[in-house]
């Protein structure tokens, strides 16, 4: 089974670099650059994987709503937050919203693989 | 900088249409009544599906300069059809809610596009519940004292629901595609059905039902008294050339050419209060 990523991310280059990588590591990779884009298509497709920024920066802290209206799915997918908000708290108040991971940037695109297939294979 | 998504959308070659027939089940067969038009979002992406595209356009609060770039596009698109064929619209309440000028900017463009006002049916989708009725009201009846049919979409569905049905006053209602599923063995849809349809008949109205796939379901319809219907039994949604060059163009393009015009022939009610021999319509 090929799983299937949303990746939320506003700035374009790096949402094509993050795509690039997993596809290459054998995901189906979609790309939302703001909020409403993510909450249809999660809406109507199934994704197994969310890797989305936090600040969207055109949009304010657009990825927290994300994650909030995805708390309340029954089967959510698993949620990665791929973020450079400088924040210490972050991580504690992340995983009240139900973050799987969280990754800093900048960080290897590589890593972002790693952690992805991890979670994908417990997912599994 | 990165174009929205929206912005995508509104740019003028991003949707494209198909037509769905709507067809009347006449004593002699099956004859094309009318088309509505469905949209399709921009191509090769996930939001060609129409239930995604509006599922964000609603998300976006775009409903209005969407809605219009589809009227445009109906209007240019339905200049190719021949005028016996009348054409529906989908139009979110919350446009007519929010567009205190889209009578008469839906008369210049159909003026532009040569297409009489008479052809049209606007079908009224919702999602939400319907605000700023008095302005959705208003339109309404500008509307249909231009000439204009109002269905109502979705009967039995989401919000298109009894408020719906006194706040539209439709000319039709469009029952939804879930009130025929398994409708041969299911007494209830088929109760619910033959309420709309009396419903439908007590208010003035006509009746579409949608998500036809299967003579079983047709035949029980029929048994209720229901003559107009539409799915894939009939015509899966198809581009507008392939409409021209099936058999509901060019039968009912020689059926007409015999019988409009001829005064033995009496004018056969159809379901939105007009005859097929006149374009005088109740208001």
């Amino acid at each position: 089974m090929i799983h299937r990523i949303l990746i939320v991310e506003d700035e374009q280059l790096l949402a094509e670099a993050m795509k690039e990588f997993l596809s290459s590591a054998g995901y189906d990779v979609d790309c939302a650059s703001e909020r409403e884009e993510a909450e249809a298509l999660l809406a109507h497709y199934p994704y197994a994987l969310v890797i989305t920024d936090l600040a969207l920066t055109a949009l304010g802290l657009a990825g927290v709503d994300i994650l909030d209206s995805l708390a309340g799915q029954a089967k959510r997918p698993k949620i990665i937050v791929y973020s450079g908000h400088p924040d210490p708290d972050l991580e504690s108040h992340l995983a009240s919203h139900g973050v799987d991971a969280f990754l800093q940037k900048p960080q290897p695109l590589g890593e972002l693989v790693r952690v992805a297939s991890e979670l994908l294979e417990c997912r599994a | 900088m990165n174009r929205s998504l929206l912005d995508q959308i509104l740019e003028p070659e991003a949707l494209s249409l198909l037509v769905q027939p709507i067809v009347q089940i006449t004593p002699t067969g099956r004859e094309l009544y009318g088309v509505e038009c469905l949209t399709r979002g921009p191509k090769a992406t996930l939001f060609e599906r129409p239930d995604v595209l509006f599922d964000y356009v609603r998300r976006k609060k775009a409903e209005v300069a969407v809605d219009w770039r589809v009227i445009e596009l109906v209007l240019r698109e339905s200049g190719r059809l021949p005028q016996f064929v009348r054409v529906s619209i989908n139009v979110h309440a919350s446009t007519l809610g929010r567009d205190p000028d889209f009578v008469r900017n839906l008369r210049q463009r159909a003026d532009l596009a040569q297409i009489d006002l008479s052809r049209l049916t606007i079908e009224i989708v919702e999602h939400a519940p319907m605000w700023n009725k008095p302005q959705t009201r208003e339109n309404i009846s500008a509307l249909r004292a231009a000439g204009v049919r109002i269905a109502l979409d979705d009967v039995g569905a989401g919000q298109s629901n009894y408020h719906m049905i006194l706040d539209s006053t439709p000319d039709c209602f469009k029952v939804d595609a879930f009130m025929v599923e398994n409708l041969a063995s299911d007494p209830r849809r088929r109760a619910i059905i033959a309420s709309l349809v009396k419903l439908a008949a007590e208010l003035g109205s006509g009746l579409v039902v949608e998500g036809v796939e299967e003579e079983s379901q047709l035949s029980v319809l029929q048994d209720l008294g229901v003559s107009l219907v539409q799915g894939y039994l009939f015509s899966r949604p198809i581009t507008i050339d392939q409409l021209l060059a099936s058999h509901w163009i060019t039968a009912r393009a020689e059926s007409t050419s015999t019988t409009l015009g001829d005064s033995k022939t009496p004018a056969r009610a159809d379901c939105l209060g007009t005859s097929l021999t006149s374009t005088a319509h109740a208001s």
